[in-house]
């Protein structure tokens, strides 16, 4: 556990390099994020293209007595636009903000050769969310978490860290990308990089903080009743394969009922929704077994409810993303954010085709005014303002610090 | 406001989580759950000591504040600074569930949702207990099997408990109809709790005063009835008034139809809500040796209470459920072809108005009009049932007419209608009869014909103790007289009536007790081929041995008997003994091996479709073959009811062939006989009478021969009396003969020493003998209605 307290006007800062050499990219976006200061948190968004141990001991370096915390990506955001293969950097400082960082690891990542798909993170989030207890507390607090996107069920990272920082602390994160080889993603805490863990910054501020999330997806045909599953695979959709009746909802061309690649690609823009009390949330479909016929979700799918099948375009998830940055910004109550940080899923990305993810960043800009812009995309969301569940899929959520 | 069957999805979800492998953190799952079901920021399971089980949501005195107001359960807690609203459940019998949501407000429908969710857990939570115990004894020694036995029994009672509860949710969330998910609640809740019988009693909005029993389950119930329930003390309804759960012991059985059993039942009624407010219960009720619901009972009750719950929410749910009571209400209580009232609510209605009227402080008469329509079947066989129907419809209508709006006008069965006038007595209501014939009988057109409607009523007023069946009978009685008098008129029920149907009555108790006692016996009546004057049948006849009244005739009872239907019994008897007894003739004596056998078959009978069965099983138990047996009807009986016989195809296939009595009597068709198995033709005893006397009753009986005998039918001359009439009908043709001359009706053994002792020559030497060729006062068939 660490923490640390500032001593100046309040600042955020994002720093970006392009650089191939890990090194120099990191340093690059540490030195244009921090320009000097005496920043309290550092937070890093870095393709996994880089030697990820060479970003974060860099960084880590650079950053001075800041706390820092990050994660692996599917791409980059900052405030010119988005971009690949290359390091965000976030940084925040100054009097009016509290920041302690945690870090909780699965016990089954001890071994790096384990399979941890069914590994839960419900107890690395608990741990890693004690910073809160940790933070000199202001009047705003948030719980920022980074999580492993590939490890478990997603949702017991936001259960673990709910039980940890309980109602009073609104939740917001992402999960770690891999550049959508969807293998490997990895989580930075300190000058270490971990997989299979959580890594978290409670930052606590006498200034708001604004939490805003939309999708921009909208369901198409009728409901379907979820009549198998078992956590995160559906097996079973109105009695028949799930497989079969999510290819034949959307008509998915043959290369798609063979091939898992493109099958992959193929769902990326086509979630299944299921229906909560006064809304819809969004499952990505991550995977499938063509043995089996069962859908591979990216957070759990129970049996009983029911659920759409989901589209979007450029138009609704440019939408989604005016909606989420005008909430999260009209949540400071009219003062002008210092920094905008986005968790953007992946999916969104896909499909905005041509310029159209250089569209989305650009409204997040405008949205911003003045602030600087950070984030990454994403293999899973993380808002919690109300009630106890708070995890998203295929959604954009966006942090306003006042 | 959420979309109409979020609640039901919701709770599928929440227990679709739980699993009974025990491994769950089951608490930690609990918690999550159900904050997440309802965006509720806090979940606790408090032990009833106030220590906190598991959380989220709160921490430190927060926490502590939420866990000290337990014992209050409040709705709402101010907790730094913000209004957190509560719900409250327990889930077992020493813990509480309680969620927490900040801004915003519980509704009913998430009330209920959350009471159903901790009931369903409590089960769950049961289970996981059963399953660890039973891990556990399995670790034990042999001695505890019988432990490890008795939990896994529980473990599958258990485990079905839960998938009933998963198929239910599955049912509401594929919207499977109202009714079939309400059929499997009561299903559920009847087979899950060992119960004889299982129904959900609904309000009925449009009538508050009375339940509806809207779908029910088990032995002697029937989904048919919608049985309305006006008493305030029955269970379903005190369970509705408490908003309770109610178990009693009650000594008749809250469902209708079911038998109970011999002491008293145990009954259990959970209420069902809708937007949190109770409208109905489920009702279980246990054998009459099921012993008491426990406390385990209420709550598996209660749970499948709270699934008929969450449907009703649906408010989809709520309107079909409306719209097929109404129908059902109404399919129950009218007549589908005139949409008058129907027996049952006329029943209902005039057993209502009975009671008040019995309950009021002034005289309040009641009275009944029975009207039937004259010659209403020649109506239908003439023109067909389409014509038939519109001219009840045009009664009915009519009838409508003339009463007031209170009045009721009902239709009990095919020509019968009936009109119950509260508030008049026997004046006003010879007033309206008056009316109502000479009104109906206005011609009415149906289609091209114009057809002139008679009416008989019989005007009864309901004497102060008649039930509604006691007071309908007293009005058909004065029908039945207006129908004697001559149709298209009225008759008031009055003294003598009353008198006769006590008379009735008494005959009628009679009767019965002389089948239980076995009273009535059989005789037979020898039939005699006149070729060579053996005996090669009988027709056998019933006798009543009364144990003070002596040998009763049968024209002393056989008309009580047609009158109060149990003349069915008396039948059957006849045809089972008479079977019995010829077989067994035919089995110890070969010279008896053919002997056929006439029984009377009267009107009612003839027209019951149990008689093939009757029959039949008459033959089997015997070994009587059916080319032996006769069934004997009049002719009338032939041409009035042969033609729409529901059984006479039945009969003709098993070879059964029909004697005809009394021929030449009525006006027979040829067409019939050819048409019908006719056997057997039997000449009117009255031209047998007339032999040798009236030339005209000679051409008659060779008329009848001639037709018979081109018809390959064979003749029987009754009543045959003298010498000289059996030598003209052996010179006429004629095939047998029966009457005095060859014997009067006799007991079994008698008939068969008749046979054995040389033939029936020897009988009529040793009568004339006797006698000196008088003819003696005739006793045979004819005073002999067999049955």
């Amino acid at each position: 556990m660490t923490t640390a307290t500032g001593g100046q006007a309040a600042w955020v800062r994002v720093g970006h390099s392009t650089a191939e050499d890990s090194a120099t990219a990191a340093a690059e976006a540490t030195a244009l994020a921090v320009e000097g200061a005496d920043a309290q948190l550092v937070v890093v968004f870095v393709s996994k293209g880089h030697d990820l141990d060479v970003v974060a001991s860099t960084v880590d370096e650079q950053s001075g007595p800041a706390l820092v915390v990050g994660a692996s990506t599917a791409g980059e955001v900052f405030t010119d636009g988005p971009a690949d293969a290359s390091v965000v950097v976030m940084a925040l400082g100054g009097d009016g903000f509290s920041v302690a960082t945690g870090l909780g690891i699965s016990e089954d990542a001890q071994d790096p050769a384990a399979d941890l798909t069914n590994v839960s993170l419900r107890d690395a989030a608990f741990a890693a969310a004690d910073c809160v207890n940790q933070v000199e507390r202001r009047e705003h607090t948030v719980l920022l978490l980074l999580a492993d996107g590939l490890v478990g069920d997603q949702m017991e990272v936001v259960r673990g860290a709910y039980e940890q920082a309980g109602a009073s602390i609104p939740l917001v994160g992402g999960c770690a990308g891999d550049d959508l080889d969807m293998l490997q993603t990895f989580q930075i805490f300190g000058d270490k990089v971990h997989r299979g863990a959580v890594v978290a910054a409670a930052i606590s501020s006498d200034r708001p903080i604004g939490i805003g999330v939309r999708h921009g997806w909208e369901p198409v045909g009728e409901s379907m009743l979820v009549t198998a599953s078992q956590g995160v695979v559906v097996s079973t959709l109105d009695d028949r394969p799930a497989l079969d009746v999510y290819l034949d909802r959307f008509d998915a061309p043959a290369e798609v009922r063979t091939n898992l690649d493109a099958f992959i690609d193929f769902a990326v823009t086509r979630p299944l929704g299921i229906r909560r009390r006064d809304r819809m949330e969004i499952r990505y479909v991550g995977g499938a077994d063509f043995e089996a016929r069962t859908l591979q979700c990216i957070a759990e799918v129970p049996a009983g409810g029911l659920a759409w099948t989901m589209t979007g375009d450029a138009e609704t998830v440019l939408g989604a993303t005016d909606d989420a940055c005008t909430e999260a910004i009209e949540a400071l109550g009219g003062a002008d954010p210092l920094g905008l940080m986005v968790f953007d899923c992946i999916a969104r990305r896909s499909v905005l085709t041509g310029e159209g993810d250089h569209d989305e960043v650009a409204r997040m800009r405008v949205h911003a005014g003045d602030a600087p812009v950070a984030g990454f995309y994403t293999y899973g969301e993380i808002a919690r303002t109300r009630g106890a569940g708070g995890f998203h899929n295929q959604t954009l959520v966006a942090l306003a610090l006042g | 406001m959420h979309d109409s069957s979020w609640s039901l999805h919701t709770l599928a979800e929440f227990l679709s989580v739980f699993s009974p492998d025990g491994d769950q953190d089951v608490l930690r799952l609990a918690v999550d759950r159900a904050a997440e079901a309802f965006d509720a920021e806090v979940a606790v399971v408090l032990h009833e000591d106030g220590t906190v089980q598991r959380s989220i949501g709160l921490n430190g005195r927060d926490l502590d504040q939420l866990a000290a107001s337990q014992a209050e359960r409040p709705d709402h807690l101010r907790l730094a600074g913000d209004a957190l609203s509560l719900l409250w459940a327990p889930v077992d019998e020493h813990a509480v569930l309680t969620i927490g949501r900040f801004h915003h407000r519980f509704d009913s429908e998430e009330r209920a949702l959350f009471r159903a969710m901790a009931r369903s857990m409590t089960l769950s939570l049961r289970l996981v207990g059963a399953v660890e115990a039973e891990r556990a004894a399995r670790e034990l020694s042999e001695q505890q099997a019988s432990e490890v036995a008795r939990l896994l029994t529980e473990l599958q009672a258990r485990t079905a408990i839960m998938n009933q509860l998963e198929r239910i949710q599955r049912a509401i969330s594929v919207r499977r109809p109202t009714k079939e998910i309400l059929d499997a609640v009561t299903t559920g809740a009847m087979s899950h709790l060992g119960a004889q019988a299982a129904g959900l009693f609904l309000e009925d909005e449009s009538r508050p005063e009375v339940g509806i029993l809207f779908c029910v389950a088990g032995e002697g119930t029937s989904d048919e009835m919608h049985h309305e329930i006006a008493d305030r003390e029955h269970p379903a309804r005190l369970a509705v008034a408490t908003n309770g759960v109610v178990v009693v012991e009650s000594d008749t059985p809250p469902i209708p139809g079911t038998a109970g059993g011999s002491g008293a039942i145990s009954v259990l009624a959970a209420p069902v809500h809708r937007n949190g407010a109770p409208v109905g219960a489920l009702v279980v009720q246990a054998g009459g040796d099921g012993g008491r619901f426990d406390t385990e009972a209420v709550e598996i009750a209660t749970t499948f209470a709270d699934h008929a719950s969450l449907a009703l929410n649906d408010a989809s749910a709520m309107e079909a459920i409306r719209l097929a009571l109404a129908e059902a209400v109404h399919q129950a209580t009218h007549d589908a072809l005139t949409g008058l009232a129907n027996r049952h609510r006329v029943t209902q209605e005039l057993n209502r108005l009975l009671d008040a009227s019995r309950h009021s402080p002034v005289p309040h008469p009641v009275t009944v009009l029975f009207v039937d329509v004259d010659r209403f079947k020649q109506v239908n066989d003439a023109h067909g049932h389409a014509v038939g129907d519109d001219l009840l419809k045009g009664v009915a209508e009519r009838l409508r007419r003339h009463v007031r709006d209170q009045d009721l006008v009902g239709r009990l069965a095919g020509d019968e209608f009936v009109l119950i006038v509260d508030g008049r007595g026997l004046s006003e209501g010879r007033q309206l009869a008056q009316r109502l014939v000479a009104e109906l009988a206005e011609p009415l057109e149906i289609g091209n014909l114009a057809i002139v409607p008679s009416i008989s009523v019989g005007v009864a007023e309901a004497a102060p103790t008649d039930d509604a069946e006691a007071a309908l009978s007293s009005a058909d009685l004065a029908m039945y007289r207006a129908k004697q008098r001559g149709r298209g008129r009225f008759e008031l029920f009055d003294q003598a009536l009353r008198e006769s149907a006590r008379r009735r009555a008494s005959a009628e108790a009679d009767l019965r007790r002389a089948i239980d006692d076995e009273q009535f016996v059989v005789h037979y009546q020898p039939s005699v081929r006149l070729l060579d004057r053996r005996v090669v049948g009988v027709e056998a006849l019933v006798r009543w041995e009364h144990p003070t009244r002596g040998m009763v005739r049968p024209d002393e009872f056989i008309p009580v008997a047609e009158e109060t239907g149990v003349i069915t019994e008396i039948d059957n008897f006849v045809l089972r003994e008479a079977c019995r007894q010829v077989a067994e003739w035919g089995r110890v004596e070969p010279s008896m091996a053919n002997m056929s056998l006439s029984v009377n078959v009267s009107a009612r009978q003839f027209n019951d479709p149990k008689l093939p069965g009757a029959v039949r099983a008459a033959l089997d138990a015997s070994g009587l073959r059916a080319e032996q047996l006769y069934l004997e009807i009049t002719e009338s009986v032939m041409m009035e009811d042969a033609a729409s016989s529901p059984t006479l195809a039945d009969l003709g296939e098993m070879g059964i062939r029909l004697a005809v009595d009394d021929f030449g009597t009525g006006y027979s068709s040829l067409r019939y006989l050819r048409q019908f198995p006719v056997g057997l033709l039997k000449i009117d005893r009255s031209f047998v009478d007339g032999l040798g006397i009236e030339h005209e009753d000679e051409v008659i009986i060779s008329t009848v021969i001639g037709l018979a005998r081109s018809l390959g039918i064979a003749v029987v001359a009754e009543g045959v009396e003298t010498e000289p009439q059996l030598k003209h009908l052996t010179a006429m043709g004629c095939d047998f003969a029966q009457g005095y001359l060859f014997g009067r009706p006799r007991a079994a053994a008698e008939v068969r020493m008749m046979v054995m002792g040389i033939d029936a020559r020897a009988d009529i030497e040793e009568r004339h003998g006797h006698q000196g060729g008088a003819p003696a006062p005739s006793a045979d068939a004819d005073d002999a209605r067999g049955s």
